[in-house]
């Protein structure tokens, strides 16, 4: 056609964009379903220091605050006698305990005598059992979900935050290799 | 042949039941002034559960949803305007609880995106609306257009 001619080239290239743009567009969504690592939101609270808090230790019902807490880095566990995975997370606790890295327990919205019961029966990996009946430190700690471990410096700083339980590889392979290494920085002080 | 009656009277009755006093413990979860009432239902329609994803803690039974309602209401009762609670919860759980994110480098792209395609669109229109006028007739052409007018009126 004479008139087709005429047409302006570029312009007719760029009536193609919308449908350029829209396989773009598909082969990113699907990228993002078949590749996104969508199970833990990231948390604001990396790097942040832990919040203050004033709280009851469970056995003793004496109100604890920060400087009870462990001298060197430590794991904060959120855990729950009515949290199924949490049962499934203990004996990885159990094992980090013996090794000797200090747990501080936090008791999150339960019972106290249920709670006891339940460290009696299968152990204690806990330094220290803080009790949140309420949730309200929960959240300060932006939790939600049980079991969640954080890691605490020595300088009470949130360093790693883990919504779910820990099992026995990922505290092999990601939790202690980053506690050692925060053990070793602070000897070199 | 009366007493199904009866009994679907009776079965109607406590559906209406059921419905009221599931609408009564809806109303009575919290407890505040009409002002901050209206507030606090803004601030949980805005507030996404961090729990379950893709609902807000108005709608979610979570009990981390009933939690944050909770904390919302403690802290409108505290004299906290919406933006410093909502900036408090943003702090512990991130941008993600917040359904109305802010601006910042991560929702840039989001908040352009609308705005650069109304700019492609104008461009697109004025291009090819202008095209028209660029098109120019031979005067062979332009002798058979003429032929059609007369041949047609309008």
């Amino acid at each position: 056609m004479a008139a087709d001619k005429r047409t302006f080239a570029p312009l007719r290239m760029a009536l193609w964009l919308p449908l350029v743009a829209f396989i773009g567009l598909c082969a990113v969504f699907f990228a993002s379903l078949e590749f996104s690592p969508r199970a833990e939101l990231p948390s604001p609270l990396i790097d942040r220091p832990l919040p203050t808090f004033s709280l009851p230790e469970l056995h003793t019902a004496s109100v604890r605050t920060t400087v009870d807490l462990p001298d060197g880095p430590f794991l904060l566990n959120v855990w729950a006698t009515w949290c199924f995975p949490c049962r499934e997370e203990h004996p990885v606790l159990m094992d980090i305990a013996s090794e000797g890295f200090a747990i501080v327990g936090l008791n999150y919205k339960d019972d106290d005598p249920k709670a006891i019961e339940w460290l009696n029966n299968i152990g204690d990996p806990y330094r220290l059992n803080l009790v949140d009946r309420n949730g309200d430190f929960g959240i300060d700690l932006g939790v939600y979900g049980v079991p969640a471990t954080y890691l605490i410096d020595s300088e009470r700083t949130i360093r790693y935050k883990h919504i779910g339980p820990i099992s026995s590889s990922h505290w092999r392979e990601q939790l202690a290799p980053i506690l050692r290494s925060l053990q070793r920085v602070d000897e070199q002080v | 042949m009366r007493t199904a009656r009866y009994a679907r009277l009776l079965w109607a009755l406590s559906v209406l039941t059921l419905c009221l006093t599931s609408w009564g413990e809806s109303k009575s979860e919290v407890d505040l002034s009409p002002g901050l009432m209206d507030r606090y239902e803004v601030l949980i329609a805005e507030l996404r559960c961090p729990k379950c994803l893709n609902i807000n803690i108005a709608d979610s039974n979570a009990p981390i949803a009933t939690d944050l309602r909770m904390f919302v209401r403690d802290q409108l009762l505290d004299g906290k305007s919406n933006s410093e609670i909502k900036a408090h919860l943003r702090e512990r759980y991130g941008d993600f609880i917040d359904y109305n994110p802010p601006l910042s480098p991560a929702t840039l792209v989001l908040w352009a995106i609308p705005f650069v395609l109304l700019i492609c669109a104008a461009l697109i229109f004025t291009f090819v609306g202008s095209r028209r006028d660029r098109v120019v007739l031979t005067d062979e052409e332009r002798a058979r257009l003429q032929q059609l007018k007369v041949r047609r009126p309008t």
